[in-house]
């Protein structure tokens, strides 16, 4: 955003904001677990959350992709209703590990946060031992 | 030529053959652990339970190493035999034998009454490693037929009965129909469900996971042709239970291949991404709509190999609409996952 100052006389100031995108970007604000990478036994369940946040509360559509490995939800959608006072909403999804050591180790879990003007990509580590 | 030139050449011809094929047969009555003897047909698996290996023709273990020798066997029609495994023994420590699920003592492997389809378990601990046991293992077990018996003997039905252990129930499958491109997961569910061990699909001996009081089953991406498998379980206390229950892949040649987009319905109001997920979008070079509208290269963002956006223009009208997209050999459209712009 550019902020232009003008002098027009001694009593009066004009303020020209020029912003290029009146949609801010969501923030992922944290992840839990919090380990990057997060160690995760074969063929066990991890439970993970991401807390964000969205100035707007606009709907969200996100996608949960794993590298190796099942999760669940695979996509969802956050609605307006799904925030809190303070703008923050959390998704919850579930990582399967696969049974046998994937290749690449550490393999990663990629979510993607789509507010139609922005999107923002995260990628979660995971190490499978 | 007279006849007895024609004899001396012909005789040794014959008997040469008739040898040969003497060879030939006795070689080829086993194959892969498949087996043919007397009209029994046995096929083996051996799953290593230490190293967590799956059912498999021969596998590799470790001294001490906990392994599960199951031979599917069929009779053609009720037997009395004798389960021979005096040679094996030396190289094992019997720890259980079950016969059609059911614990068996090792004494009683003598004399056995068996119907024509038989599963015969034993539960070992190896005394020797693979290396050093020059393991055959076609002749893990001999099965020498004592006598052939009737149907309707009643000590046939009372030893291979496995009626006296509650059979599970309701056994349901939430989705039976995958796609063997991406990893999927097989969730079942049914009444006792803590009871089993391993979910076995074709020789593949999956661990499950239990979560609310589901089943989860991990399955591999490109493991599985195209075809309808069975499923059969093992239980905790060493039975396994087969079932009607059928799952079907499909597998996909196609090096791109979408498993997923969102959202699937958009407006044309505003500019709106679109991500697809699966496999093979590192090779995209150009991404065109069915209508044969070319998007912007600018107007994708192949995040990985797994992911990708795609910015949809908002002047397109309202219809359903799916990708094709391009890598450097063909385009690829991609027909089975389709959105729609209001």
């Amino acid at each position: 955003m550019w902020i232009i100052f003008g002098l027009v006389n001694a009593e009066q100031v004009i303020v020209t904001a020029v912003v290029w995108n009146l949609n801010h970007t969501p923030v992922i604000t944290s992840i839990n677990p919090s380990s990057d990478p997060k160690l995760i036994a074969r063929n066990k369940t991890q439970n993970y959350t991401i807390y964000l946040r969205d100035d707007e509360q606009d709907a969200i559509y996100y996608t949960i992709t794993p590298q190796s490995w099942y999760v669940d939800p695979i996509s969802w959608t956050i609605n307006s209703s799904d925030f809190d006072s303070s703008s923050w909403a959390y998704i919850n999804f579930k990582y399967l590990a696969p049974n046998t050591k994937p290749t690449p180790n550490p393999t990663k879990v990629t979510i993607t946060i789509n507010d139609w003007p922005n999107l923002v990509s995260k990628d979660i580590n995971l190490y499978i031992y | 030529m007279d006849k007895k030139k024609y004899l001396k050449i012909i005789f040794p011809i014959i008997v040469i053959i008739w040898i040969m094929l003497i060879i030939f047969l006795y070689k080829n009555n086993s194959v892969n652990n498949y087996v043919i003897k007397d009209w029994i047909w046995v096929d083996s698996f051996i799953k290593n339970n230490s190293s967590q290996s799956a059912f498999e023709k021969n596998t590799s273990f470790k001294i001490w190493d906990n392994l599960d020798f199951i031979s599917f066997v069929n009779f053609g029609n009720d037997k009395k035999i004798f389960l021979d495994i005096l040679e094996t023994k030396k190289n094992i420590n019997i720890e259980n034998i079950y016969i059609n699920d059911k614990k068996i003592n090792e004494s009683d492997i003598k004399s056995l009454y068996l119907s024509w389809m038989t599963i015969v378990k034993i539960n070992w601990k190896a005394k020797t490693n693979n290396l050093e046991w020059k393991i055959n293992y076609n002749n893990l077990i001999k099965i020498n037929i004592i006598e052939e018996t009737d149907n309707k003997n009643d000590e046939i039905k009372k030893v291979v009965t496995v009626s006296n252990w509650k059979l599970p129930k309701n056994i349901t499958l939430l989705n039976n129909n995958f796609s063997s491109n991406i990893n999927n997961l097989l969730q079942i569910k049914w009444v006792n469900l803590e009871e089993v061990d391993y979910v076995n699909i074709w020789w593949f001996s999956l661990k499950p996971q239990i979560e609310n009081w589901t089943l989860l089953v991990s399955l591999d991406k490109d493991i599985f042709a195209s075809w309808e498998y069975f499923i059969f379980f093992q239980l905790k206390n060493g039975k396994i239970l087969t079932t009607e229950n059928k799952i079907n892949f499909i597998h996909n040649q196609n090096s791109i291949n979408i498993a997923n987009l969102t959202p699937k319905i958009i407006n044309n109001t505003e500019d709106s991404f679109i991500v697809i997920q699966w496999n093979g979008f590192n090779k995209i070079i150009s991404v065109q709509l069915n209508n044969n509208i070319i998007l912007k290269t600018t107007s994708f963002k192949i995040i990985n190999d797994n992911v990708a956006a795609i910015k949809i223009p908002k002047w397109l009208w309202s219809w359903i609409y799916y990708f094709n997209v391009m890598d450097t050999n063909r385009i690829y459209e991609l027909k089975n996952n389709t959105f729609t712009i209001n």
